[in-house]
């Protein structure tokens, strides 16, 4: 692991009375994958939009490349590298498929001219198993597809920093294997990854390091088998009390 | 032959209708944003053109120079001092400011200029037409002002189609915060499409002074014209806005035929059966949301 490429200190932010991401510090290196897990409501994605610039911190600081970009709204970090997909997918339901991950490649953080961003659209097209669909109309695709195109159109922005949430959710075995290899492939191309998932064996075929939050806290950071074994973990999820 | 006659007048009306419209539906189809002050804008437009052909001696059609880059930066500043900050308060926000700027922009010119009617001049032009039969002429003016609404129409919609900033533009329509994680500064977005819409607006408002007298309450009765052929053709579709403004022509001219005491009733009539039957219009797919 060379020096972080994503640095979060601190991190707060509460709705209201209720505390929802409290005190979060993590980092991420280029080549790395963290994973997070924790139950429904533990605020992980709160601090994904925290980090991807959607949300307003109420602390902390969110450090990208050395940068601190706490304060760039979310269409400045894109360009600047942080790129994210959500757990809903969320398509430009009135465009097809090419033109949903194209405005990715023309607005997003890279080459924004001329041919450049047909090669990035196509070559997210084809990473995200799309091909056959370019000229479907976004809105038309079942849910996995979207899920692929969710995937596509964050990579088509050219990411340092790519933050998935629950991707592999509602996918079939086979499906999931495919993206487990896909985001070894993210990693190995020396992309940053931060993945939210409940789907835990996914998680431990890539991630590097894993994080465990609840009630917006982090409970358990670091080697993957070691976070998995807590008994924080066990606790948070199971509700027993550890012996 | 005098139904073929009302057919091709009726076009060529709702060429006009469709040029008219065409701001309105922008707006609304890329914001969400109802612009109640869209018939007063395009008054505006057209006293700022009478304006220029008072003092400078110019033709109206060379006042459009001047006018749609004007009406555009009315566009930017409405955008930006008014619309963005109603946006930000609630969905309802909008629609409320702009019908007090629809109600101030009556009264500032009435204060400006005289509640009498006025029309910019465009001479034996206005009157010329090609005599085909008898019973079948087709106008200088109004196949221009056909001619004209094709062009921007068609024009904008190949600019949502093609260009880099257009397809910005319909990821903004879709989902203004997906589009910004895609980089796309929604609100710059908003500014440029109010600027385009405002843009024809101004041409809008030339033509339509120049075909009739307009006064500067006159902008209200032609709002309701926009909202028909927007409905009729689907909210949100620049190519529905122009199909929709030619079906609203026909079914007028066509009525006027039927019933020449209420010719309009018959547009009406049209557009309240599309509502009932097709909501969302007749140009539109029932896949697009």
């Amino acid at each position: 692991m060379s020096e972080s490429l994503l640095s979060v200190a601190n991190l707060r932010k509460s709705f209201g009375a209720l505390l929802v991401v409290d005190d979060v510090t993590f980092d991420v290196a280029g080549g790395e994958v963290l994973g997070v897990m924790g139950p429904n409501g533990a605020g992980k994605t709160t601090m994904l939009n925290l980090v991807s610039g959607a949300l307003a911190p109420d602390g902390g600081r969110v450090v990208l490349a050395g940068k601190d970009v706490t304060r760039v709204g979310v269409v400045g970090r894109c360009r600047r590298g942080i790129g994210r997909t959500h757990q809903v997918p969320r398509p430009f339901e009135r465009m097809s498929v090419f033109e949903n991950i194209l405005v990715g490649a023309t607005n997003g953080g890279g080459t924004h001219r001329g041919r450049e961003r047909y090669r990035l659209a196509n070559g997210a097209i084809e990473r995200a198993g799309l091909s056959g669909k370019a000229n479907r109309l976004a809105g038309s695709l079942p849910l996995l597809d979207r899920k692929r195109l969710e995937l596509a159109r964050a990579l088509a922005t050219a990411p340092e920093i790519l933050l998935l949430d629950e991707i592999a959710g509602g996918l079939t075995e086979p499906e999931v294997q495919k993206l487990v290899e896909l985001v070894l492939e993210l990693r190995a191309s020396g992309l940053g990854i931060v993945w939210i998932e409940h789907v835990v064996h996914a998680l431990m075929a890539t991630v590097d390091r894993l994080m465990a939050l609840t009630y917006g806290r982090v409970i358990a950071q670091g080697d993957p088998q070691e976070v998995m074994e807590s008994e924080e973990l066990q606790h948070a999820y199971l509700g027993t009390v550890a012996p | 032959m005098v139904w073929v006659n009302a057919v091709v007048q009726g076009l060529m009306l709702g060429g006009l209708y469709a040029l008219f419209a065409c701001g309105l539906s922008l707006m609304f189809g890329v914001m969400r944003t109802v612009n109640l002050a869209h018939g007063d804008l395009s008054v505006v437009a057209a006293y700022g053109s009478l304006a220029l052909v008072d003092s400078l001696g110019w033709s109206p059609f060379l006042t459009l120079l001047i006018v749609i880059p004007g009406m555009a930066i009315v566009g930017l500043v409405l955008q930006r001092l008014v619309l963005d900050r109603a946006l930000g308060i609630s969905a309802l926000a909008p629609l409320l400011a702009t019908f007090g700027l629809s109600i101030a922009l009556q009264n500032l010119l009435l204060q400006i200029d005289s509640p009498d009617s006025r029309i910019l001049p465009i001479g034996s032009f206005g009157i010329g037409s090609w005599k085909i039969s008898g019973q079948l002429s087709i106008g200088w003016f109004p196949l221009l002002t056909l001619g004209v609404a094709i062009v921007v129409l068609l024009g904008i919609e190949l600019f949502l189609q093609r260009a880099r900033l257009g397809h910005a533009m319909r990821a903004t329509r879709d989902d203004p915060a997906t589009a910004q994680l895609m980089g796309i500064d929604s609100r710059k977005i908003y500014a440029l499409a109010a600027m385009l819409a405002l843009a024809t607006v101004g041409i809008a408002g030339v033509f339509l002074g120049m075909r009739t007298t307009f006064t500067p309450t006159s902008g209200s009765s032609y709002l309701i014209f926009a909202f028909e052929a927007v409905v009729i053709g689907g909210i949100g579709s620049v190519r529905g806005t122009l199909a929709g403004g030619i079906v609203l022509g026909v079914a007028q001219t066509v009525g006027a035929q039927i019933n020449a005491a209420d010719p309009i009733l018959i547009g009406h009539l049209v557009f309240l059966t599309v509502l009932v039957v097709r909501p969302r219009g007749l140009f539109r797919s029932s896949v697009l949301a």
